[in-house]
């Protein structure tokens, strides 16, 4: 069967690269079309309906013991999401969604629903840093770039408008960086989320605090984080939105009048909800009140008389012509019943397409479709930030388990000579306690309880300990390795007879090196705030690796990267600077895929800035 | 006995248990909940002793200490009655109840509201995640301000 209905547009996936990239083109008066694997009810941007969805989710989140990203959502039999309670410890296996070779299990997760991931994200939206754009050049490392940070600022801007990024850009003090990195009148949408109480405890002892690492001495800065979670509003922020200019052929920003004041976007399923973060503590996996950004802002805010959206449509690939050069459709499967083999097959049509499924679901669809791949680079290059997690007890209460996630970071290691000799990373600060490493206070409950203890000594020792409960986060930087990959497998099919991702990953020394490096650094910073050291790894844990003879267990940061990478030869990359497939003119790839190295930042406001540069592109090439 | 009654033998024993007074848990609205709850989930010959042994410490036993320490030696140990103290502080701490042990263990929240009014989170001078929203900024000071 075939749709004769034709687009300007057709995007695969309703995440944030699809939804910025459908905006911007629906405002700038092309027709797109969206097809998406999730639920209808997913998608329903009605208020009443959008409410109930939500609700649901939150209802589930509620009741289900175990609280990882994926907890609130539907995880569908017909587009199956990969999910962390799935991994393991002993590689090779299939029992999740996953096909997991190893020898290291990949460690993170994504939702295939309407909105993406970033319904539970957690929303911090970092800048790379310039030297991150020039590994190669500049350390020896990895790969540089196509381009360098200065082309990508003016797509940072319109990022930051998109998500609504809450921070102070005088606080952000980074290594290796000028004044210009932002612009000396630059600020963000809205002022800087609360650091919490705890921030101050340990920025206190820690904020210029020097430490020693491999022979050279470091000191230690902490910064605010900028993020994507509604504050007050910066009465400075004049823009007002992102505007196609055809005489240009150029997206540009435009301002507000004098009285113009940004407005933060609300939830999508009541305008008096979300417009500022109430600290519910559970950014991830769901913001209750949608304060934080997701991406179902973005489709509610596109221009919906140019806007279609197929839900329950699951693309298994594209079609190309004779040539091969060019696309001429893209095959989906339609199911009504998410738990059940039958579906029926549809083929549409468009000028230009778009794949943003997100990078391992991206790599899967262009395998299958044997196409963009004469690099031999599809799927390869899979990268994520390695979150070693180190946690201890603070002398005095510290009051953990409040606020987002994340307010504060150490930013010294994101750059520097060590490069050459091993990864970079960001450390922030973590307000949820032991949650993460531990599963407290669950576990504090249980270790309390085996003591035998009950009643008023139990609650006090529970308050002992819950109060005083600090964790650090040290989120190394992952370079690319071409044997880390997705591949596809006749073996391996889901219920709709889609291919399940095949993984096979590894941690290379100089990431090891620096999971070494970074414990030696948290160390000094545990013992300059009097912290009782208690992280504790297990080598038969997942993802638990060894180096020099010690153990470090790292766990995914949900940064999917790397898996169809951007270049400038059509020799080692996917996509041009365009995101534009070198093998096929009218097929673009968005998403975090396109990112030929990760940086220190998590990727999706990079992501976003990379989705405003290839609306550009696509615009142009509509309109030449 | 008749089920009014227990419910009362209920609310003192979890007081016991979880180091909050009566009132305290009433006001949770959990209180009935639990109490059907752990009633559907126990052996009844096995209820009925845990109740029996209460009933026997709180008749002996006047001071909270003496309470306390009969309830220590009788009744949380960790043969005693099948685990049953501890699965009910859990399940008024965190609103949840394991059923099984080991791979075939099974833990289930009963209701929203039993994870929203998990005691835990007071303890922690906190709130559950994702509900009671203390409000935008209230993490910059402690929680006692
Ligand atoms: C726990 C967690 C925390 C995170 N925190 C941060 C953070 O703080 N900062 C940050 O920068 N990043 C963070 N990330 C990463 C961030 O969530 C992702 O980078 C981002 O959401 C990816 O967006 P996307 O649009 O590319 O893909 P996705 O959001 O994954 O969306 C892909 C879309 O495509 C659809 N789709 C997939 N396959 C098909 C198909 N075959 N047919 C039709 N539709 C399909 C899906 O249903 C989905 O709608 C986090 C991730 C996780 C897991
Ligand atoms: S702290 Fe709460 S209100 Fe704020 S963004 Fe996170 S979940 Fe939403």
């Amino acid at each position: 069967m075939s749709d004769k209905k034709q687009y300007d547009v057709v995007i695969v996936g309703s995440g944030i690269a699809g939804a910025i990239i459908a905006k911007t083109l629906t405002h700038a008066g092309k027709s797109v079309l969206i097809l998406e694997a999730g639920l209808e009810q997913g998608m329903d941007l009605d208020p009443t309906g959008a409410a109930a969805n939500y609700q649901n989710y939150l209802n589930t989140y509620y009741t289900n013991p175990i609280k990882v990203p994926n907890s609130p959502y539907p995880n569908l039999k017909v587009a199956p999401s990969a999910d962390v309670i799935d991994i393991k410890a002993d590689t090779p296996y299939d029992t999740g969604y996953l096909v997991q070779k190893g020898p290291v299990p990949f460690a993170s997760d994504n939702f295939r629903g309407p909105g993406g991931t970033t319904l539970h994200w957690l929303g911090t939206t970092l800048r790379m840093l310039p030297n991150d754009f020039k590994m190669k050049s500049k350390y020896g490392v990895a790969v540089d770039w196509p381009f360098e940070y200065e082309t990508m600022k003016r797509f940072y801007e319109m990022a930051e408008f998109e998500i609504g990024v809450s921070g102070n850009v005088g606080e952000q003090v980074l290594p290796n960086v000028d004044k210009d990195f932002f612009g000396s009148k630059y600020v963000f949408p809205m002022e800087k989320i609360p650091q919490s109480y705890m921030d101050g405890v340990i920025m206190r002892n820690t904020d210029n605090l020097k430490v020693k690492l491999n022979g050279s001495e470091y000191k230690i800065r902490c910064t605010s984080t900028p993020q994507g979670r509604n504050s007050d509003p910066n009465i400075k922020y004049k823009r007002k939105g992102v505007k196609w200019d055809k005489r240009e052929g150029a997206l540009k920003m435009y301002n507000g009048g004098e009285r113009y004041e940004y407005q933060p976007v609300p939830s999508v399923f009541d305008p008096y909800q979300g417009e500022r973060c109430e600290g519910n503590a559970s950014c991830v996996p769901i913001c209750p009140v949608q304060a934080k950004y997701n991406a179902l802002k973005t489709i509610k805010s596109a221009e919906s008389k140019n806007l279609t959206i197929y839900v329950q449509s699951v693309v298994s690939k594209v079609k190309l012509d004779k040539t091969k050069k060019h696309i001429t459709g893209i095959e989906y499967k339609r199911y009504t019943r998410p738990d059940k083999s039958e579906y029926t097959e549809h083929t549409i049509e468009g000028e230009i397409y778009v794949l943003a499924g997100s990078a391992i679901e991206n790599a899967k669809m262009l395998l299958a479709s044997g196409a963009a791949n004469s690099s031999d680079q599809v799927g390869r290059n899979l990268m994520d930030h390695m979150v070693m997690l180190t946690w201890g007890l603070t002398p005095e209460k510290v009051y953990p388990y409040r606020g987002p996630g994340s307010t504060t970071n150490i930013p010294t290691f994101r750059d520097g000579v060590f490069r050459k000799d091993h990864t970079a990373w960001i450390s922030p600060l973590d307000n949820w306690g032991w949650a993460w490493p531990t599963g407290a206070p669950a576990t504090t409950l249980s270790d309390c309880l085996a003591k035998g203890q009950f009643g008023k000594h139990l609650r006090a020792s529970i308050h002992e300990n819950m109060t005083r409960q600090f964790l650090l986060h040290f989120e190394c930087e992952q370079t690319p390795d071409p044997n880390n990959r997705v591949t596809i497998d006749e073996k391996y099919k889901d219920i709709l007879g889609n291919y399940r991702p095949v993984i096979s990953y590894n941690i290379t020394d100089y990431v090891r090196k620096a999971f070494e490096a970074s414990m030696t650094v948290s160390k000094q910073i545990f013992e300059a705030s009097g912290i009782k050291d208690e992280t504790k790894y297990n080598p038969t844990d997942p993802d638990c690796v060894e180096y020099n003879g010690v153990f470090y267990k790292f766990n995914g940061a949900g940064h999917i990267v790397g898996t169809h990478r951007m270049g400038s030869s059509p020799k080692d990359s996917v996509v041009d600077p365009d995101m534009r497939c070198w093998d096929h003119k009218n097929l673009f790839l968005a998403g975090c895929g396109n990112m030929p190295t990760l940086g220190t930042s998590n990727p999706t406001l990079t992501m976003a800035a990379l989705a405003f540069k290839s609306a550009e592109a696509i615009l142009k090439q509509l309109e030449s | 006995m008749r089920n009014t009654e227990r419910l009362k033998l209920f609310a003192k024993i979890s007081a016991v248990l979880t180091g909050f007074n009566v009132m305290e848990l009433w006001g949770t609205s959990m209180m009935e909940t639990y109490f059907y709850w752990v009633n559907a989930q126990t052996k009844g010959a096995e209820l009925d002793s845990f109740y029996a042994e209460f009933e026997k410490v709180f008749t002996y036993n006047v001071t909270d200490e003496a309470i306390d320490r009969a309830v220590a030696d009788s009744i949380m140990p960790k043969e005693s009655f099948g685990g049953l103290a501890n699965a009910i502080i859990t399940l008024w701490y965190l609103g949840q109840w394991t059923c099984g042990e080991g791979e075939k263990a099974k833990t289930y929240i009963p209701t929203p509201e039993a994870y929203q009014q998990g005691l835990i989170w007071l303890i922690g001078q906190t709130h559950p995640p994702g509900a009671k929203q203390p409000g935008y900024g209230s993490w910059a000071t402690t929680p006692d301000k």
